[in-house]
C-alpha cells in the first residue's frame, strides 16, 4: 500500500478580505498550519506529498511566504518524504516560471504544459515504485493537454496531478481553468487522479465513472463562503483495490454554516448572541441566517460584534421580520417620535416596490427605532 | 430611551446649606421635608443655580446671589453630581468667579473647564458650556427649566401657555438629535457623501470610497494584466482557431480513414475472393492437366515397356562412323595388303657385296685420280680407263644398294598394312562395343539396324513425352498446391518433388488437389463472400466503382493530411510567438477574485449606507410629522393633568388661535387661562397642570428633565393632594421627581416617609460626609 498526502489550493498570501478584521490573522494562521505539514506527513507515514496547484494565491507572493514554503520543503526532505507539485491557475508558471522551483527546492515540479514522462519515486512499498504525472496548464500553449497523457508500461502505481475544473465545478469553462470532462478523467489510465482548483473536498465516489479522481479541497477557507471542513486528503493506494481517501482538517478555523436560526424568542441581542454561541463551536467561524419575528428591532451588527469577541469573524444574514411583529404595531400607536417612526416606516415598507427596497426600508426602520433607544 | 439625568447629590456652600445632600435612586418622588425657612426652596434653587448660574444683569438674580452667600462664610460654591444612564457627571461651580468644571466620573475626565457666566452669553466659554449643558442635561436655558419642569412656588403665577413653549425643543429633540447623529455616524462609516439636506460632504472617506479606490486600483492592475493578455489575445485566438481547425481536420481524417478502411477492406475482400477464385481455377486446371498426363502416361505404359538404355545415345553416330570411316578404310587396307602380297619378289641383293663394289670403285677412282694427276698421257689414259672402271664399279654398287632398299621398303609396307588393318578392326570393335547385337551390325545390314533404332527411338520419345508431361503437370500441381493464392501461378518458390515423379505420386497429388479445391471453396471462398456481403451492408451506399471511390478517398485523405500538417505548423509557430510575448506579472484570476470580493463588499457597504440613509430620512420625516403635532400633544398632556387634578371640572383647553389665546373650559365655561377667575386652590391646580403638561411634553421630546416640585400640596385639600401625589408617582416612574414640602401631615396621610428632612435629626442623617469642594470626585 502506498499512502499519499494530497494537498491543493492552499492560496498562501491570499487577501482573505472576506474575513474582515481577522484577515491578517487568518493569513498568519494559514501559513502556520501549512508549516505543520512535515509533522503531519511524518505522523501519517505518507510516502509522498502531492501539491495540486494554487499553493500561492498569486504568482509573486511575499518573500516571507516563499521562505515558509521553502522551510516546509526542506523539512519534508529531512524526513524523507518526496514532494511533487504542479502549479495552478493563480500561480501559473505562465506568470512566474520559477516560483515553484524557487519555493520548493528538492521537490519535483511539473512545469511543462503537456504530460511528459512520469516522475518515478521508489517509495519502498510492496506495490512497487510510484509514478507521478503532471503538467502546468497553459492554455495559450495547449488548450487541451489531456490527450498527451500516456501511462508508462512500468509496474507500480501511477498517479496523475491536475489542476482544473470538472463540469459542475465553479471554474468550469473559464479560460484560465483547465476543463476536465469526466469521461476524459475516467479514460486516464491512472491509479489515482489528484485534483486541485475546486475548493470543496470531493472524494472519488462523487465522480461517477472517474472513480479514481479526488479533489482535496482548499487547505483552509479562502473566503467566508467556503464553509465545511478544509484541509487535505490522505490517500491509500493498492494495486487492484479501490482508492481509500479520508479528509483531514488543516487545523485552520473552519467556517461553520449554522443555517437558519430562529431568534424570534430572543428578548435582545445578547440572547441572540448567546443562542448562536451555543450552536457554533469555539474554534470556528460561524455563518448563520437569523430568522423569526423578534419583538425588538434586532441589530444584527451588534450581535456580530458580540460574537466576534469570541470567534474573531462571524457572518450573519439578517432575515428577521420585526416589521411583522405585534410589538412594532404597539410602538406605532404611541404618540411619540418612535411611534411616528414606526408608523411611517411601516407605510414605507408597504409602499416599497421591489423586495430589495423593502428589505432596506425594513432595516432602516429598525435602525431608526434602535437609534431612538427602542428596545 | 433614556430616563434623563438624575440629581445624585449636591455638596453646597450656599446660603444656609453647608454639606452634601444625597438624593436616593428610586422610582417614586424623592421627598424633602422641612419647616418653613428650613431651606427647601433654597436647596431646589441651589440645584438649578449650580446648573445655570446667576445672571447678575438681572436684578432679581443679582439680589438672590447676594442673599445666597454662605452663612458660615467661605467660598460660595456647589458640587452637583448628575447620573444619567451611562455617565456620572460632576458640575462644580464657583458662584463668585463663575468658574465651572464639568467632569465625567469615575476618571474625572474633564468635559468642560472655564467660566460659565450667563451674564456673558456671547462669550466663547459660555457658549461652550451651554453646549455641554445641553448635552448632559437637555436644556441650556434656566428660563426654559423654570417654565416647565422646575415648579417653584415663587414662580407659579408666572406660568403661561405660550407658543414659545413649543420652541424650547425647537432646536432639537435631544433623543432624536442623538439618534440622527448616531445614524449619521453609522452612515458616514460607509461614505463621505451627505446624508441629506443641510449636511455637508465629509472629508473623511467612508468604506464605500475606500472600496471604490481599492477597486479602482484593482481595476488598474487588472487592466495592466489584461493589456498583457491583449497582446497575447490575437495569438491565442489564432492558436485557438488553429486548434479548432486541427480538430476539424482530425475529425475529417478519422472519417476519411474510416471510409477508406471500409472501402479498402471491401476491395481487399473482393481481391481476396478473386484470388481464391483464380486459385480454384488454377487448381482445377492443374488438376485436369495432371489427370490427362496420368492418363497419357498410363496409355503409353500399356503399349509395352521401352528399354530406355538399349541404344547408347551415339548409336547412330557410331553407325555413321563405321559406315563412313572405319569400314571403307578396312576394306582399303585389306585391298592394299592383298596387292602387296600378289607382287613378284626379286632376289634379294647382298648388301655386303654392293658395299664392296663401292669400296673398290673408290679405290680405283683413287688410283685413277693419282694417275691422272701424276701421269702423263697413258698413264693418264690408263688413269682415265681406271677412272671409267671405277665409275662402272660405282654404278653397279649403287644399283645393288637401291634394290636392297626397295626390298626393305616393301616388307615394311606389308607390316604397316597389317598393322593398320588391325588398328581399324580394333576401332570397329570399339565402335561396336556396347551396341545391341553387334554381330548384326554389318555394312549390308546397316539400313536395317538404323530402321530398328528409329523405331526404338520413336517409342522412347512417346514415353519420354508422357513422362515429361506428367512431371510438368505434377510440378505445376505441386507448385500450385504449395503456392499462396496471391502468387502468380508457376512462380512459386517451392518444388516439393524434383524427381521420382510417379503415377502414384501424381494420383496422390490429384487427391490433394481435390482436397485443396474443397478447402478453397468451402473454407475460404464461402466466408469471404459472406464477409463481402457484410462489408457491403456496412458501407451502406456502396459505390459502383469501389477502386475509383477508394482512390478519391485516398486523394482527399492525402489532401487532409497536408492541410493538417500545415495547420499544426501554424499552431507551433503561434505557440512559439506566444512564448516570446511578455507575461503579465500578476494572476488575473486572483485579481478578479479579489475584485469580486471587493465588489461584494462594496455592494454590502452601499446597502448598509442606504439603510442608514433611509433610516435617517425616516427619522427626519417622522420627526417632522411628530413636531407637527407638538401643540396637540402639549395640549393633550396639559388636559390630561387638568382632568386628573381638576376632578373633571377642568378641561379641555380651547385654542381659537395660538397657545397664547388658550381658554380653559371650567365646568363648561371657557375661562382665559392667563388669568382665570378661579379659587386659589383651583388656580394652583390649573397652573400646576400646565407645568406638568409642559414637563411631560419635554419628556416626550426626549428632554427628560428632573421634575423639581416645590411644595405642590399647598392650597390643596387632602383628596387633591393625594391625587397630586399619585400623578407625581406616575411621573417618577420615568424621570426623577424631587418634591419639597413642609406639610408632614400630608406626607403622613399619604404614608410617605421623607427622604430628606431638613428639620430635626433627619437633616443630620441626610448630611453626608463633608466633601472637599474642588475638582476631586465625590465619594
Amino acid at each position: 500500500m502506498i499512502r499519499l498526502l494530497h494537498i491543493a489550493d492552499v492560496h498562501l498570501g491570499a487577501a482573505y478580505s472576506g474575513f474582515g478584521s481577522i484577515a491578517d490573522e487568518r493569513r498568519r494562521e494559514v501559513v502556520a498550519a501549512f508549516r505543520t505539514l512535515p509533522d503531519a506527513a511524518r505522523e501519517l507515514e505518507v510516502h509522498a506529498v502531492l501539491v495540486c496547484g494554487d499553493l500561492f494565491d498569486g504568482p509573486r507572493p511575499e518573500e516571507r511566504i516563499v521562505a515558509a514554503v521553502r522551510e516546509v520543503a526542506r523539512r519534508l526532505g529531512e524526513v524523507g518524504v518526496p514532494l511533487v507539485a504542479i502549479p495552478g491557475n493563480h500561480d501559473s508558471t505562465a506568470l512566474n516560471a520559477s516560483l515553484y522551483e524557487d519555493a520548493l527546492p528538492g521537490a519535483h515540479v511539473f512545469s511543462e504544459p503537456l504530460f511528459g514522462p512520469p516522475m518515478r519515486l521508489d517509495v519502498g512499498s510492496e506495490c512497487g515504485p510510484l509514478f507521478v504525472y503532471g503538467l502546468a496548464y497553459d492554455r495559450s500553449v495547449e488548450p487541451d493537454p489531456l490527450p498527451s497523457f500516456h501511462r508508462a508500461d512500468d509496474e507500480g502505481l501511477h498517479v496523475v496531478l491536475l489542476h482544473g475544473a470538472v463540469p459542475d465545478a465553479p471554474h468550469w469553462g473559464e479560460p484560465s481553468s483547465l476543463s476536465l470532462p469526466l469521461e476524459q478523467l475516467a479514460a486516464l489510465e491512472a491509479d489515482y487522479v489528484a485534483l486541485g482548483d475546486y475548493h470543496r473536498f470531493r472524494p472519488p465516489g462523487a465522480f461517477g465513472a472517474a472513480d479514481r479522481a479526488c479533489y482535496a479541497g482548499s487547505f483552509a477557507a479562502v473566503d467566508i463562503a467556503e464553509d465545511g471542513p478544509r484541509g487535505y486528503a490522505v490517500v491509500e493506494l493498492e494495486a487492484g483495490a479501490p482508492v481509500q481517501v479520508r479528509h483531514r482538517s488543516s487545523g485552520v478555523r473552519p467556517v461553520i454554516r449554522l443555517g437558519e436560526v430562529d431568534v424570534g424568542a430572543c428578548p435582545d441581542e445578547l440572547a441572540v448572541a448567546e443562542l448562536l454561541r451555543g450552536l457554533a463551536p469555539q474554534e470556528s467561524i460561524p455563518v448563520a441566517t437569523l430568522t423569526g419575528e423578534p419583538a425588538f428591532p434586532l441589530d444584527a451588527e451588534k450581535v456580530q460584534v458580540d460574537l466576534e469577541e469570541r470567534y474573531g469573524c462571524v457572518r450573519l444574514d439578517d432575515a428577521t421580520r420585526f416589521y411583522a411583529s405585534s410589538r412594532l404595531f404597539e410602538i406605532a400607536r404611541e404618540p411619540t417620535v418612535a411611534g411616528h417612526v414606526a408608523k411611517l416606516g411601516l407605510q414605507r415598507i408597504g409602499e416599497a416596490d421591489d423586495p430589495d427596497e423593502r428589505v432596506e426600508e425594513e432595516r432602516a426602520l429598525r435602525a431608526a427605532l434602535r437609534s431612538l433607544g427602542v428596545r | 430611551m433614556s430616563d434623563g439625568p438624575r440629581f445624585e447629590s449636591i455638596r453646597l456652600d450656599y446660603g444656609c446649606h453647608h454639606g452634601t445632600y444625597r438624593f436616593p435612586e428610586k422610582r417614586e418622588p424623592v421627598t424633602i421635608v422641612g419647616a418653613n425657612g428650613s431651606g427647601k426652596s433654597t436647596l431646589v434653587e441651589a440645584l438649578v443655580r449650580t446648573l445655570f448660574g446667576f445672571n447678575r444683569r438681572e436684578p432679581e438674580a443679582r439680589e438672590q446671589q447676594d442673599h445666597r452667600r454662605p452663612w458660615k462664610g467661605g467660598s460660595f460654591r456647589a458640587l452637583l453630581t448628575l447620573r444619567d444612564a451611562a455617565d456620572r457627571i460632576t458640575i462644580e461651580r464657583d458662584f463668585d468667579t463663575h468658574q465651572v468644571v464639568v467632569g465625567r466620573l469615575p476618571k474625572a475626565e474633564e468635559l468642560y473647564g472655564g467660566e460659565a457666566n450667563p451674564a456673558a452669553p456671547a462669550s466663547a466659554d459660555q457658549r461652550r458650556y451651554r453646549e455641554v449643558l445641553q448635552r448632559i442635561f437637555g436644556l441650556d436655558e434656566l428660563a426654559d427649566y423654570v417654565r416647565t419642569a422646575c415648579v417653584q412656588q415663587g414662580h407659579m403665577l408666572e406660568t403661561a401657555l405660550a407658543p414659545d413653549l413649543l420652541a424650547i425643543v425647537a432646536g432639537g429633540h435631544a433623543d432624536v438629535e442623538t439618534a440622527k447623529s448616531e445614524l449619521r455616524e453609522r452612515y458616514h462609516e460607509f461614505t463621505l457623501e451627505s446624508i441629506g439636506r443641510g449636511e455637508r460632504r465629509r472629508r473623511k472617506k467612508g468604506r464605500i470610497e475606500q472600496l471604490d479606490e481599492e477597486l479602482e486600483e484593482l481595476q488598474g492592475r487588472i487592466a495592466r494584466v489584461r493589456r498583457g493578455e491583449a497582446e497575447q489575445r490575437p495569438l491565442q485566438e489564432g492558436a485557438a482557431e488553429a486548434v479548432a481547425r486541427i480538430d476539424e481536420l482530425r475529425r475529417e481524417a478519422r472519417r476519411l480513414e474510416a471510409d477508406h478502411a471500409a472501402l479498402s477492406g471491401f476491395q481487399v475482400l473482393e481481391e481476396r475472393a478473386k484470388g481464391i477464385r483464380d486459385r480454384i481455377q488454377r487448381l482445377e486446371e492443374v488438376g485436369a492437366d495432371l489427370r490427362q498426363a496420368v492418363e497419357r502416361t498410363e496409355a503409353v505404359s500399356r503399349h509395352g515397356a521401352v528399354d530406355r538404355h538399349r541404344y547408347p545415345e551415339d548409336y547412330l553416330e557410331r553407325l555413321a562412323g563405321l559406315e563412313e570411316g572405319l569400314w571403307p578404310r578396312l576394306r582399303a587396307a585389306q585391298a592394299a595388303r592383298a596387292a602387296q602380297a600378289e607382287r613378284p619378289g626379286a632376289a634379294p641383293a647382298s648388301p655386303a657385296r654392293a658395299r664392296a663394289l663401292l669400296a673398290l670403285a673408290g679405290v680405283i677412282g683413287l688410283v685413277a685420280a693419282l694417275l691422272l694427276v701424276l701421269g702423263q698421257g697413258a698413264v693418264r689414259l690408263a688413269g682415265i680407263a681406271v677412272a671409267l672402271a671405277a665409275v662402272a664399279l660405282l654404278v653397279v654398287g649403287r644399283r645393288g644398294l637401291d634394290v636392297q632398299r626397295r626390298r626393305t621398303e616393301a616388307a615394311a609396307a606389308a607390316v604397316a598394312a597389317d598393322s593398320e588393318i588391325q588398328t581399324i578392326e580394333a576401332r570397329i570393335a570399339a565402335k561396336l562395343e556396347g551396341l545391341p547385337d553387334p554381330h548384326r551390325i554389318l555394312p549390308e545390314t546397316l539400313a536395317e539396324r538404323r530402321r530398328e533404332h528409329a523405331e526404338w527411338r520413336s517409342a522412347g520419345d512417346r514415353v519420354t513425352e508422357a513422362t515429361r508431361r506428367l512431371e510438368d503437370s505434377t510440378r505445376r500441381a505441386d507448385r500450385e498446391l504449395g503456392a499462396r493464392e496471391d502468387e502468380v501461378p508457376g512462380t512459386g518458390p517451392i518444388e516439393r518433388r524434383d524427381d521420382a515423379v510417379s503415377l502414384e505420386a501424381a494420383r496422390a497429388l490429384i487427391d490433394e488437389l481435390g482436397l485443396a479445391l474443397s478447402r478453397e471453396r468451402n473454407e475460404r471462398l464461402a466466408p469471404t463472400i459472406l464477409e463481402l456481403k457484410q462489408a457491403t451492408v456496412a458501407i451502406g451506399d456502396l459505390p459502383e466503382n469501389v477502386p475509383e471511390a477508394l482512390r478519391e478517398v485516398g486523394e482527399r485523405l492525402g489532401e487532409n493530411r497536408r492541410e493538417l500538417e500545415a495547420a499544426e505548423e501554424e499552431l507551433r509557430e503561434l505557440q512559439r510567438r506566444l512564448l516570446a510575448v511578455r507575461r503579465p506579472e500578476e494572476s488575473s484570476v486572483a485579481l478578479l477574485a479579489e475584485r469580486g470580493v471587493r465588489e461584494v463588499e462594496l455592494e454590502a457597504a452601499r446597502r448598509e449606507a442606504g439603510v442608514y440613509r433611509r433610516a435617517h430620512a425616516l427619522l427626519e420625516d417622522a420627526y417632522q410629522e411628530f413636531r407637527a403635532t407638538d401643540q396637540d400633544r402639549l395640549v393633550a398632556r396639559i388636559e390630561a393633568h387638568l382632568s386628573t387634578l381638576g376632578d373633571g371640572d377642568m378641561g379641555p383647553l380651547v385654542i381659537p388661535d395660538d397657545l397664547g389665546s388658550a381658554c380653559l373650559m371650567y365646568r363648561g365655561r371657557p375661562l382665559a387661562l392667563a388669568s382665570p377667575p378661579l379659587s386659589y386652590g383651583e388656580l394652583h391646580i390649573a397652573l400646576f397642570a400646565v407645568r406638568l403638561g409642559a414637563a411631560d411634553f419635554l419628556a416626550g421630546m426626549g428632554v427628560n428633565l428632573p421634575l423639581l416640585v416645590d411644595d405642590p400640596f399647598v392650597h390643596l385639600d387632602a383628596e387633591r393632594a393625594g391625587e397630586m401625589w399619585r400623578v407625581l408617582c406616575r411621573i417618577a416612574r420615568d424621570r426623577q421627581v424631587l418634591l419639597t414640602t413642609q406639610d408632614r401631615l400630608v406626607l403622613a396621610h399619604l404614608g410617605v416617609r421623607p427622604d430628606l428632612d431638613l428639620d430635626g435629626p433627619g437633616r443630620e442623617s441626610s448630611l453626608q460626609m463633608e466633601l472637599p469642594v474642588g475638582r476631586s470626585a465625590p465619594g
